[in-house]
């Protein structure tokens, strides 16, 4: 028998999950943080030829800002979890410190796992959970950044698979195109080759599989609104401000083509007060987990308050950036030929089969319910252009428009008849 | 059986024929456009270089620069010449003192340079036509990406099929199969994408016209593979476009209730069909240049052949374990062991479940596996890529180990499909009375 909605009980709940997060954040972090790093340093230090080879921003198809990889911040990433404990546990795991050289070229932790000389000194980034070191920092005991890349691209086509294996078993080969369409603007082999891109990317991938398995999770208001919690949860915890929309965009998404395809009446909320409430419990989740890690540094000592105000007003950019100049610039890294050709080729047969079925008059009117539903999920990622401007403006945040096309494809196709019917 | 043979062979024949044909009429494209468009991409060539790997060391990630180089600079040669020359001997751009790909970029911005135009007719180099084309329109970077958004829909594309067909407990092998070719390498090399594109393409045709296929003859459909490998392919890992097609007719056999087929024969057939038509193919190259130009075709294919053969580096048996290697890494080894797991958990979970279509496909290939010729036709397959690693001597397994290695994904699919069926047969001794009894139905169906 369903369980009768209850707005205390889901609020007792969501702090309940909030609460436990932050202590087990904290407490993963610790024991990672136990590790040796000696090991992992050496490690590290065998993959000098590989950051020397492609030094920060990397484009694996030269001047193409769509296959720009962020090595900048990949080697932040191993600088942290390669880190000497020098002070207690506990102060290590809130105030994640790396190594940082006065050189510009932003090759310090190259230079200093190889223990070139330098002048060397710790910088604090207390600002993110980086709760990536807690897989980083075991895999870097048994192996290098070389072999870390190659089980990343291993794990995350793997997943994909089994993701699509899902999605076609239940969907039967529909809605294909939207879910290409967003695979090839997040771009499959950027994240496969860039660890700063995975969080987000399996944080997503993992969540829709997780939907697909045991859609009896997310179909009463209590299990979607946690779902949604946890899933902006493991984005504060695990990513650095990448493209964060994606991990609520997609999964929102699926639920709705589920929830559309699906006539049972097990749920007990309507299409549209489920995409708010997915994107509400979801900021609540990223917000409260995100903020959590400015106020953890206080146990030990360290208050960066101050400096965390100044870099959410800088980050907002909303006095110096303008909305439009954020929105053209992340068009602008898919406006290439072939991603062009892409998408033309699918207008126009969009528009043929629209007209061919307005021809023959079996346009589909869609439930306007699940239409403005869609549309709001379009609506997600410009909105959070137009809130984070100056962030928005690093090249990578283009992938967020992953979402807004995926929206649009979908918007279009719940028109057509052949969308509606299985092809068997 | 000889009807087969002649179709096969007048296929190939005609297929080879019209191919030549195409390829000479995209050497009458201009080519001052196309050349515009590499100079744009000088950059990728001049700091990718000569061999680049996507992750430096790794040297399953390592891809083909230099014959990028010489590829994009057959498709912008201009130093005269009649097409049809042209598209037979395959010039390539050497400039003096400079290695490949610098030469071909410093040719394409019309650098002040010492340039000879050697001739690299031994192949077909089909992709040059294609290339050629493409450039009309894009730079290097927008083909780069154009084929990966090709390979992607592709793959998504047979994935699709495989799921609706029932396929399921295959898509672990097919998985594992690919991430050994390594499909970031197949997106960023040109040169890769000659053996990987063919390759998914006729494994779409096996799923999407399997009935058509069928009808048409298996001997026939693998010859014509062989003729377009020859055609495409610079003898890269040309065989996984012969061993994983050939590991989907025999899940397409098993799906269809084709239980009738000696797979072992079609087996034997098929890849004789492929070999044989790849000879034949590219044979009709040495034998086209001779007959239009004065280029000693049949010289340059024997001097090559002797580098192939001539110095012996490394033994037989090291040769291989060279080839091995390139996968003992952490990464592939946990990626084994899980698919193991995985192949382990779906055949254990679906034991009980006579009604789903996945559990009847199980018990369906694995009343064929009982069969000792389809067991036999997976080893045959499995050894494929150590036959073609002997036979091609040191030149190409040791000398490029770090391409031909790639064929192993044969190896890995078709050792899981073997993997997959034993356990599947031993779950079935121990099923309940009930799914017994209606496996000879399903097996026959």
């Amino acid at each position: 028998m369903n369980e009768v909605f209850s707005r205390k009980k889901l609020a007792l709940h969501a702090f309940a999950v909030l609460v436990i997060s932050v202590i087990l954040g904290v407490i993963l972090l610790c024991l990672a943080y136990m590790l040796p790093t000696d090991k992992m340093k050496a490690n590290v230090a065998a993959a000098y030829d590989l950051f020397m080879d492609e030094r920060v921003y990397h484009d694996w198809s030269n001047d193409v800002e769509y296959t720009r990889l962020d090595g900048y911040t990949d080697m932040l990433m191993y600088g942290t979890a390669i880190y000497p404990n020098e002070e207690s546990v506990l102060n290590e795991a809130l105030m994640n410190r790396h190594i940082d050289m006065w050189y510009e070229d932003g090759m310090d932790v190259a230079y200093w796992s190889t223990d070139s000389e330098g002048e060397y000194r710790p910088i604090s980034y207390e600002v993110y959970w980086h709760g990536y070191l807690i897989w980083l920092k075991p895999l870097l005991l048994f192996m290098h950044p070389r072999n870390i890349r190659v089980l990343n691209m291993l794990l995350q086509f793997v997943l994909l698979a089994y993701f699509l294996q899902l999605f076609t078993k239940r969907f039967q080969g529909k809605y294909y195109m939207p879910l290409l369409a967003g695979i090839l603007v997040i771009n499959p082999v950027s994240t496969a080759m860039c660890l700063q891109f995975s969080s987000v990317f399996y944080i997503a991938i993992i969540s829709m599989i997780l939907m697909l398995r045991y859609p009896h999770i997310v179909k009463r208001r209590h299990g979607f609104s946690l779902f949604f919690l946890v899933s902006g949860i493991c984005v504060a915890y695990f990513d650095f401000l990448t493209y964060p929309p994606i991990a609520l965009c997609l999964p929102l998404m699926l639920y709705l083509i589920m929830r559309n395809e699906d006539s049972s009446t097990d749920y007990d909320q309507n299409t549209v007060l489920s995409v708010f409430r997915a994107g509400i419990y979801w900021s609540v989740g990223y917000i409260f987990m995100w903020g959590s890690k400015w106020f953890l540094p206080l146990i030990v000592g360290d208050n960066r308050l101050d400096y965390v105000l100044y870099e959410l007003g800088y980050r907002s950019g909303m006095d110096d950036v303008t909305f439009w100049q954020v929105l053209t610039e992340k068009i602008k890294v898919l406006a290439i030929k072939p991603l062009l050709v892409f998408f033309g080729i699918y207008a126009v047969q969009l528009i043929v089969r629209l007209v061919i079925a307005g021809l023959k008059k079996k346009i589909v009117i869609p439930d306007y319910m699940y239409l403005l539903s869609v549309a709001l999920v379009m609506i997600i990622p410009i909105a959070w252009y137009f809130v984070v401007r100056e962030h928005s403006l690093h090249t990578f945040a283009y992938r967020e428009l992953a979402g807004s096309i995926m929206a649009a494809m979908l918007f279009a196709e719940s028109f057509l008849p052949v969308a509606q019917s299985a092809e068997k | 059986m000889t009807r087969n043979i002649i179709k096969s062979l007048c296929c190939v024949v005609i297929l080879t024929l019209v191919n030549f044909i195409l390829l000479v009429g995209t050497f009458f494209l201009p080519i001052d456009e196309m050349r515009e468009n590499v100079a744009r991409s000088s950059e990728l060539f001049n700091f990718e270089g000569v061999y680049p790997h996507w992750d430096t060391g790794y040297k399953s990630t390592k891809l083909d620069g230099w014959t990028e180089g010489a590829v994009y600079g057959m498709a912008i040669y201009q130093e005269g010449g009649s097409p049809l020359e042209n598209a037979i001997l395959m010039h390539y751009i050497d400039a003096e003192g400079v290695q490949m790909p610098w030469s071909m970029t410093n040719y394409a911005n019309h650098a002040d340079k010492k340039y000879s135009f050697p001739v690299y007719g031994r192949y077909w180099y089909g992709s040059v036509g294609i290339i050629k084309v493409l450039l009309l329109f894009f730079d290097v970077s927008d083909i780069r990406m154009l084929n990966c958004i090709l390979q992607m829909t592709l793959m998504l594309l047979i994935l699709i099929k495989m799921i609706k067909t029932g396929m399921d407990d295959r898509i672990v092998p097919f998985i594992v199969a690919i991430m050994i070719i390594d499909p970031i390498s197949m997106v960023m090399c040109l040169t890769y994408s000659s053996d990987y594109i063919p390759m998914l393409l006729a494994i779409l045709a096996i799923l999407y016209f399997y009935d058509y296929v069928d009808k048409l003859g298996w001997m026939v459909f693998f010859a014509v593979l062989g003729a377009v490998m020859a055609f495409f392919s610079m003898l890269s890992f040309p065989l996984i476009a012969l061993g994983i097609p050939l590991l989907f007719k025999i899940w397409c056999d098993g799906i269809y209730g084709k239980s009738e087929k000696n797979e072992l024969l079609d087996t034997v057939i098929c890849s004789g069909a492929w070999g044989i038509s790849y000879g034949i193919a590219w044979g009709m190259k040495w034998i086209i240049g001779t007959l239009f130009t004065d280029f000693d075709f049949i010289g340059n294919a024997l001097g090559q052949a002797d580098s192939y053969y001539g110095e012996v580096e490394v033994t037989v048996l090291e040769r291989l374990f060279k080839n091995v290697r390139v996968i003992v890494k952490w990464p592939y080894l946990l990626m084994f062991i899980a698919a193991i797991i995985i192949i382990v958990v779906m055949s254990h979970r679906d034991k009980n479940n006579t009604t789903d279509a996945g559990c009847e496909t199980k018990v369906r290939n694995a009343g064929r596996t009982n069969d000792v010729k389809t067991l036999l036709a997976y080893f045959i397959i499995m050894f494929l890529p150590f036959a073609m690693m002997i036979a091609l001597g040191d030149g190409y397994a040791n000398t490029h180990y770090w391409m031909a290695y790639k064929q192993l994904s044969i190896t890995a699919g078709a050792g899981l499909c073997i993997i997959s069926d034993f356990i599947v047969r031993w779950k079935i001794h121990n099923l309940n009375e009930g799914v017994k009894g209606i496996i000879p139905e399903l097996v026959n169906k």
